[in-house]
C-alpha cells in the first residue's frame, strides 16, 4: 500500500497532462465532401491505422487513465496469496554469544536478546524458526518450531558466555546442517546471525540457504542506528574504526549530537540535523581502552528533547581474525611479513617456494601472496605498492591523493561481495600496465581518476587442464587507505584467493557489503500474516473491477475509432472495379 | 459568370449545334411538341453549322450572305429528339461552396437552350431524393427563359435515391429520349443498377460528372476529419501522398466502370471540375473529352 498511493498518483498526474495536452491541442479539422466511399474503401485497404486515423479519442484517453490507476489501486490491496503446501521459509537464528559480546553494559545482550524476540512475535505464525547459539561450544537451543512461546522462552534462557572463545564457523555449520536435515524447508530458508561482530566468511555447502547479518539496534523517539560497522585497524591495535548511520523516523527535523565511546560517554560531539526520514551518516575512530574486547557504545541524543529521545547502541569490538598470511618468496617478501605482522591478528608465515602447496587446509582466511619470479606458483596475489615497484609487474609512475573509486566490475569473482565504491583510499598507486604481454588479457576491476586501483589478468588457458597464469593486483597503500578497515577487506582477500586458486568463490549474499543497513527484517521478504483474498478489503476488487471494465472500454474506443463515427449506411456506397 | 438566379441565356454554342444522338428520334414522341410542328415532316425547322461532307443543297445561301457563314437548314424530322436534362441537386452537390451544384445548372441550362434552339425540345428536370420538374418541354427560342439558371436553392443533406429518381422518370417519360445527367455520381450499387436500367430502356445517356476539385484530385494535407455531405458519415484520415495516388487510380476505375454503361447505348460519359468556368466546360462537352478537364 505504501508504494501503490504514490505510484498510482504519479502516474494518473502523468496521463492527466497527457490528456490536457491533447485538448488544449488543435482539434482536426473537420471537411464536407460528397462522399467519403472511395476512402473507406482505401483505408479499408490499407488498414485503418496506417492510413493516419487517430486511434485514440479524448473519452478513450480518460478510460486508459482510470483503468490503469484502478489497476494499480487494487494491485496494493492486504492480499497476500498463500500457497498451501509452500509454507514460508524455515529459519535459524544464530545468536552470538562469544566473548567478543560479552559486554560490562548488559543493556547490549538484552538488546540482542530483545531483538531475537521481537523478530520471533513478528514472524509468520508458519514459519518454522531454531535457536542456535556460538558459545561455549556451538549447540542448537531449540529445534525448528512454530511456537514463539518457547521460542522466545529459549531466547531469554540465554546467557553470554564470556569467558567461552565459542565458535561461529561450527555456529554456522550447525545452522546449515539444521536447514539442510530439515527438509521441509523449500521455499526462501535463511539464517540469521546476529550479533554485534561480524559473521564469519561462509557459505551453504548446500547452496540454499542466505545468511544475513543482523546488528542488534534499538530505536526511540523517532531515530534509530540504521547501521554500524567496526573496524579494527590494523597496524593500530589501540583504535577502533566505526561508521553507522542515524535514522530519522519521525516527522520532524532532528538536531542531533552523536556521542561514542567505551563506557560512559562524553557529552561532546559535533551537532548535526537530520530532516525527518532521512539518515545521516557518520564516522570515527577511537583508542581502545585495553587490548581486550571492549564494548563500544554509540548514542545520538536528540538536542532540546527528552533523554527518552536518545538512541543508543552497543557493539563489541570485534575479536581478532584468525586471518593467515602464508607468504611465498624470497627476500622481498619481507615486507609483506612485517606489513602483516603489524595487523592484529594476522599469523604470517613464509613458505619456500618449493614447500608450497596450494590446497593447503588453512584458517578463517588463508592470503597467499607470490612473486613473479616464483616459476612454481601460478597463482598469486600481488600487492604492489609504490616501493615495490621493482618487483611487481606494475609500475607506479604517480600517486593518486585521494582518489576516487569511479569503476568497480562487481560481476567479477573477486569482486563478489565487496564493495569498495565508497572506499576512501588516500593515497593510492597508479597502476601502470608494464610486462603484461597481452593487455586485452587483463581486466580493471577498479580504477579511480587517476588509473586503475584493481587489476586482474588471466592470460593463460585453462580449457586443457593447464592451470594457466592469473594474477591480482591492488594498488593501495594499508597504511593510507581505510580498505583494509572495511568489512569487507577480508572478503576482497578471501575472494581474490579464490579466484586466483580457480575455486568458486562465495556467493554475495553471504558477506555483509559496506554501507549496507542491517535491518530487522526477515531474509525473504517482509513478515506478514499470511489472508486469503475474502478478508480483502472491498476496495481491492472493486478497483479491479473497474480498472479492468475501464480497459476493455478504451479498448473498444480503439475498436470504434477504426469504425465509421455516426454513420447512418447502411450500404457503403462503393461501386465495382468492373462491369 | 452570371449571378445566381438569373435568367440569363447561356449559349455560348453556335447557333444549331446539336449534339450528335446515335439515336434516331421517335415519331410517335408526340408530346411536347412545338409550334413548328408541321405535317409531312419536312418543314423547316431551325439552322445549324454546317459540317464538312454535308449536301450543299441544304446550305441557307441566304442566311450565307447575311452572315458569311455557313449554315445548313434543319428540318423538322431532324429535330424530332426529346432530351431530358437530369440536374443532381442532393447534398453532395452543394459542398465546398456549392461550386458544383453551380456549375450543373449552368450547363443544364446551357444545355438545354443549346438544344431548343437547334430544333430540338427538351426539359430540365431536378432529381435528388426524387425527381422534380423544372421546366416543361420547350423547343425554340419563344421558351428560352423557362430553362434559365434557376436561383440556389439546395436543400441540405438531401440523399440522392437514383432507383426512385429514375424509375420517376420512366414514369414521366415514357419514351426512349435521350438523358442528360449532371452529376458527382458518388452513388453506390443502387446507381450502377438505376443507371443500368435506363440503359436498357433503350435510352441514349449522356453522363456529365461534375467534382469539386479535391474530390477529383485530392492533394496531401494534414489528418482530418471527412464528412459525407449526404449521410453525414466522418472518416479521419490522414491524406498522405500514397493515399492520394491510390484515390486518383481507384477514382479512375471507378469513371471507366460508370462510362461504360453510359456507353451501351452509344452515349458518353464527361468529367470535369467545378472550378470550370461553365464555358470551358460547355467546350469540354462539345468537344466530347472523355478524360478530366480541370484547371
Amino acid at each position: 500500500m505504501t508504494w501503490s498511493f504514490p505510484l498510482a498518483f504519479s502516474l494518473a498526474a502523468f496521463l492527466l497532462v497527457l490528456l490536457l495536452r491533447q485538448i488544449k491541442a488543435p482539434p482536426v479539422p473537420e471537411r464536407v465532401i460528397g462522399s467519403i466511399a472511395l476512402w473507406q474503401q482505401l483505408a479499408a485497404r490499407r488498414g485503418r491505422l496506417a492510413a493516419g486515423a487517430q486511434w485514440w479519442s479524448r473519452p478513450g484517453l480518460l478510460l486508459w487513465i482510470a483503468g490503469i490507476v484502478f489497476l494499480i489501486l487494487s494491485a496494493a490491496g492486504p492480499v497476500r496469496w498463500h500457497t498451501a503446501g509452500h509454507p514460508p521459509g524455515d529459519l535459524v537464528l544464530v545468536i552470538d554469544n562469544r566473548g567478543d559480546v560479552r559486554s560490562t553494559d548488559s543493556s547490549f545482550w538484552m538488546q540482542t536478546t530483545a531483538t531475537a524476540a521481537k523478530l520471533v512475535e513478528t514472524a509468520n505464525a508458519k514459519r518454522k524458526i531454531a535457536v542456535v547459539t556460538t558459545a561455549p561450544a556451538p549447540h542448537v537451543v531449540h529445534p525448528f518450531s512454530p511456537n514463539p512461546e518457547n521460542l522466545i522462552a529459549a531466547i531469554h534462557g540465554l546467557v553470554p558466555s564470556p569467558s567461552a572463545p565459542g565458535s561461529p564457523t561450527e555456529a554456522l555449520e550447525l545452522a546449515f546442517a539444521l536447514q539442510s536435515q530439515n527438509g521441509e524447508s523449500i521455499v526462501d530458508p535463511g539464517i540469521l546471525w546476529i550479533s554485534g561482530s561480524l559473521p564469519p566468511a561462509m557459505t551453504d555447502p548446500s547452496g540454499k540457504s542466505r545468511v544475513q547479518f543482523l546488528p542488534p539496534t534499538v530505536a526511540s523517539g523517532g531515530l534509530s542506528i540504521a547501521d554500524i560497522a567496526l573496524s579494527r585497524q590494523p597496524g593500530r591495535p589501540g583504535f577502533v574504526y566505526w561508521q553507522a548511520g542515524i535514522h530519522n523516523a519521525s516527522s520532524d527535523s532532528m538536531d542531533l549530537r552523536l556521542e561514542s565511546g567505551f563506557g560512559r560517554l562524553p557529552s561532546t560531539g559535533t551537532p548535526m540535523n537530520i530532516p525527518p526520514g532521512e539518515t545521516a551518516w557518520r564516522s570515527g575512530e577511537l583508542p581502545l581502552p585495553s587490548e581486550n574486547a571492549t564494548p563500544f557504545r554509540l548514542q545520538a541524543v536528540a538536542l532540546g528533547k527528552s533523554a527518552t529521545t536518545a538512541v543508543s547502541t552497543t557493539l563489541a569490538v570485534p575479536p581478532a581474525p584468525r586471518y593467515s598470511v602464508e607468504i611465498v618468496g624470497n627476500s622481498e617478501t619481507r615486507f609483506w611479513e612485517s606489513a602483516f605482522a603489524a595487523m592484529p591478528g594476522w599469523t604470517v608465515r613464509i613458505v619456500p617456494a618449493d614447500e608450497w602447496q596450494p590446497a593447503a587446509p588453512g584458517p578463517d582466511l588463508w592470503v597467499l601472496i607470490g612473486i613473479k619470479d616464483a616459476e612454481k606458483i601460478r597463482q598469486a596475489l600481488e600487492l604492489a605498492p609504490s616501493w615495490l615497484v621493482e618487483s611487481a609487474p606494475f609500475s607506479g609512475p604517480a600517486t593518486n591523493l585521494q582518489p576516487e573509486v569511479v569503476f568497480e566490475d562487481l560481476e567479477h569473482p573477486a569482486l563478489q561481495g565487496v564493495n569498495i565504491g565508497d572506499t576512501s583510499i588516500r593515497a593510492a598507486v597508479s597502476l601502470a600496465k608494464t610486462e603484461i604481454p597481452n593487455e586485452s588479457e587483463m581486466q580493471i576491476l577498479a580504477a579511480s581518476p587517476g588509473g586503475p586501483l584493481v587489476l586482474a589478468g588471466n592470460p593463460g588457458s585453462r580449457a586443457d587442464g593447464n592451470p594457466g597464469f592469473r594474477w591480482l593486483g591492488m594498488a593501495f597503500r594499508p597504511e593510507a587507505s581505510n580498505l583494509a578497515l572495511r568489512a569487507a577487506f577480508p572478503v576482497l582477500v578471501r575472494q581474490g584467493t579464490l579466484w586466483l586458486l580457480d575455486r568458486e568463490t562465495f556467493a554475495s549474499e553471504v558477506f555483509v557489503r559496506f554501507g549496507t543497513p542491517g535491518t530487522s527484517a526477515f531474509p525473504g521478504g517482509p513478515e506478514e500474516q499470511p489472508q486469503v483474498f475474502s478478508t480483502a478489503a472491498w476496495w481491492v476488487p472493486t478497483f479491479a473491477f473497474l480498472g479492468l471494465f475501464c480497459l476493455a472500454l478504451a479498448a473498444r474506443q480503439i475498436k470504434n475509432s477504426g469504425e465509421i463515427a455516426g454513420s447512418r449506411e447502411e450500404t457503403p456506397r462503393n461501386v465495382p472495379d468492373s462491369v | 459568370m452570371p449571378a445566381a438566379g438569373s435568367s440569363r441565356i447561356l449559349v455560348p454554342f453556335e447557333r444549331g449545334w446539336r449534339w450528335p444522338w446515335r439515336t434516331r428520334p421517335s415519331q410517335s414522341d408526340g408530346a411536347g411538341r412545338s409550334r413548328f410542328h408541321g405535317s409531312g415532316g419536312i418543314e423547316f425547322a431551325g439552322h445549324r453549322a454546317y459540317a464538312q461532307g454535308e449536301d450543299p443543297r441544304h446550305v441557307d445561301w441566304g442566311l450565307y450572305s447575311r452572315t458569311g457563314r455557313l449554315f445548313t437548314k434543319q428540318r423538322e424530322n431532324e429535330a424530332g429528339h426529346k432530351v431530358c436534362l437530369l440536374c443532381d441537386v442532393s447534398a453532395s452537390m452543394e459542398v465546398e461552396g456549392g461550386e458544383k451544384g453551380r456549375l450543373a445548372r449552368q450547363l443544364a441550362a446551357a444545355l438545354g437552350q443549346t438544344f431548343a434552339l437547334a430544333g430540338e425540345t427538351c426539359q430540365i428536370l431536378e432529381f435528388a431524393e426524387g425527381l422534380h420538374r423544372r421546366s416543361g418541354w420547350v423547343r425554340g427560342r419563344g421558351q428560352l427563359h423557362s430553362l434559365a439558371v434557376p436561383p440556389d436553392s439546395p436543400v441540405p443533406h438531401r440523399r440522392t435515391d437514383w432507383t426512385r429518381s429514375m424509375h420517376e422518370l420512366q414514369a414521366l417519360d415514357a419514351s426512349v429520349s435521350p438523358v442528360v445527367i449532371l452529376s458527382d455520381f458518388w452513388g453506390g450499387e443502387e446507381m450502377a443498377d438505376a443507371l443500368r436500367n435506363l440503359a436498357a430502356s433503350g435510352r441514349e445517356m449522356l453522363g456529365i460528372q461534375i467534382l469539386s476539385p479535391f474530390e477529383a484530385s485530392p492533394v496531401p494535407g494534414e489528418i482530418t476529419k471527412w464528412k459525407d455531405a449526404e449521410t453525414g458519415a466522418t472518416l479521419t484520415l490522414r491524406p498522405d501522398r500514397q493515399l492520394c495516388r491510390d484515390y486518383r487510380e481507384a477514382l479512375r476505375k471507378r469513371n471507366e466502370f460508370l462510362s461504360s454503361i453510359f456507353h451501351l447505348r452509344g452515349g458518353a460519359f464527361l468529367s470535369m471540375t467545378s472550378a470550370l468556368e461553365y464555358r470551358e466546360a460547355l467546350s469540354h462537352i462539345a468537344n466530347r473529352r472523355e478524360q478530366f478537364l480541370s484547371r
